[in-house]
């Protein structure tokens, strides 16, 4: 769980990439930290009521 | 995308989740447990759309998104699917994040404060950041980063009309509420105070998907361990969005929401036969979510029939209610409605 986040991002728009400099507090003392991931969330483009 | 560095020995390689395999990550292994740790990586952030359809994510100028799911900043869990999304929902934290890099003509958008190009936000378990040509409407307590301005005065309108609507009947809130608009398809999201949802859904005759955004304003905190089925969060946020629209667009319109939620779930039964068979504590287990956004709020739905009034007084004990779980949840009901409410907690929880 993170307590405290720092974050510098450097964007490039033209090659799509991004730089990040992070600085993470954990609430618990933390061994594994996956900075490439993602987690599912329902998808819920889709209005239950359709467009004008 | 890589670490580059970190203030402490680490290891590091792609692995799948665990729970969910074609979803790899590049795993960091720190040589021993830290509470703070400072690294830097970088890469290339790209679409994900063959293992979630909804990851469109990318840095380019037409549309940049950068939010939790496609982790652009480092989450600490273990290498495992529901570790993850305990760690991501479990967190409460502030973040301070510096945006370089940004093209003339390209707006910044972000739930938090944003202070040119330093963005904050407190209390939060997850960040979304989008940067494209936006258009931004303040009009209290709401802030909108649009792409076009067709329609929005309308949909103004209509969240004032759910916003005092909610006020009214869960009490007042004085967090701002701020919306980014999406192009199509990227998964409307909700995080603290914020929403990230579509043009269509913006726009649309009843823009069910923004009340319902707005209602997370009033959810419940649950346990870590009930908020993985997401029924304090989805169940009530539909369901509230149900009356909303009751109140705004009348009964017919309510009636069809119900009927919608009712076609979902029964395909949702079609695709997973044993969906009937599961109570709300179970479907986080299973991943089965979508359960808590149809079922869910069929089951308030029908606590609201059984409760009548007393109904609401629950809505308004619950709202910003903090550890809620099930046992509590049933207590509670039964305390405000004061009757035996087991047959219909046996029947679904």
């Amino acid at each position: 769980m993170i307590e405290r986040l720092e974050l510098r991002l450097g964007l490039d728009f033209e090659r799509g990439t991004l730089e990040g400099m992070a600085k993470l507090k954990t609430g618990r003392k933390s061994g594994d930290l996956p900075p490439q991931s993602g987690f599912v969330r329902k998808l819920r483009e889709r209005s239950l009521f359709p467009a004008r | 995308m890589s670490v580059n560095s970190a203030s402490a020995p680490f290891s590091q390689r792609v692995e799948g989740l665990n729970g969910l395999e074609a979803y790899e990550a590049s795993v960091v292994r720190l040589e021993k447990p830290l509470e703070e740790v400072e690294l830097t990586y970088s890469g290339r952030l790209e679409s994900y759309e063959s293992v979630l359809p909804y990851l469109k994510d990318s840095i380019n100028p037409e549309y940049t998104l950068l939010r939790t799911d496609s982790l652009f900043y480092p989450i600490p869990s273990e290498p495992d699917f529901k570790s993850l999304i305990k760690s991501v929902v479990g967190s409460e934290f502030d973040a301070e994040i510096t945006v370089e890099g940004i093209p003339e003509g390209l707006v910044v958008a972000f739930g938090g404060e944003i202070k040119e190009n330093r963005l904050r936000i407190e209390g939060t378990n997850r960040l979304d950041i989008a940067v494209a040509p936006f258009k931004v409407i303040e009009k209290e307590p709401f802030r909108l980063f649009i792409l076009s301005e067709e329609g929005i005065e309308r949909t103004l309108d209509l969240l004032g009309k759910a916003h005092e609507f909610y006020s009214t009947i869960l009490g007042s809130r004085v967090e701002k509420f701020t919306v980014i608009e999406t192009p199509e398809n990227y998964g409307g999201q909700a995080g603290k105070g914020y929403a990230l949802v579509s043009g269509s859904s913006l726009r649309a005759e009843i823009p069910a998907n923004l009340y319902h955004e707005l209602a997370h304003l009033w959810n419940p905190r649950a346990t870590p361990e009930t908020h993985l089925s997401r029924f304090f969060d989805e169940a009530f946020a539909n369901y509230l969005t149900a009356l909303a629209i009751k109140e705004i667009h009348g009964e017919k319109a309510f009636n069809r929401f119900i009927e919608c939620l009712k076609r979902d779930y029964e395909a949702i039964v079609r695709r997973f036969p044993e969906a009937e068979k599961l109570k709300p504590p179970e479907w986080g287990e299973l991943g089965l979510w979508e359960l808590s956004y149809t079922k869910g709020a069929l089951i308030l739905y029908d606590l609201h029939l059984l409760m009548e009034d007393s109904f609401y007084d629950l809505l308004r004990i619950l709202a910003g209610a903090e550890n809620v779980d099930f046992e509590g949840f049933k207590k509670l009901a039964e305390e405000l409605s004061g009757r035996d409410l087991g047959d219909f907690f046996e029947r679904y929880f």
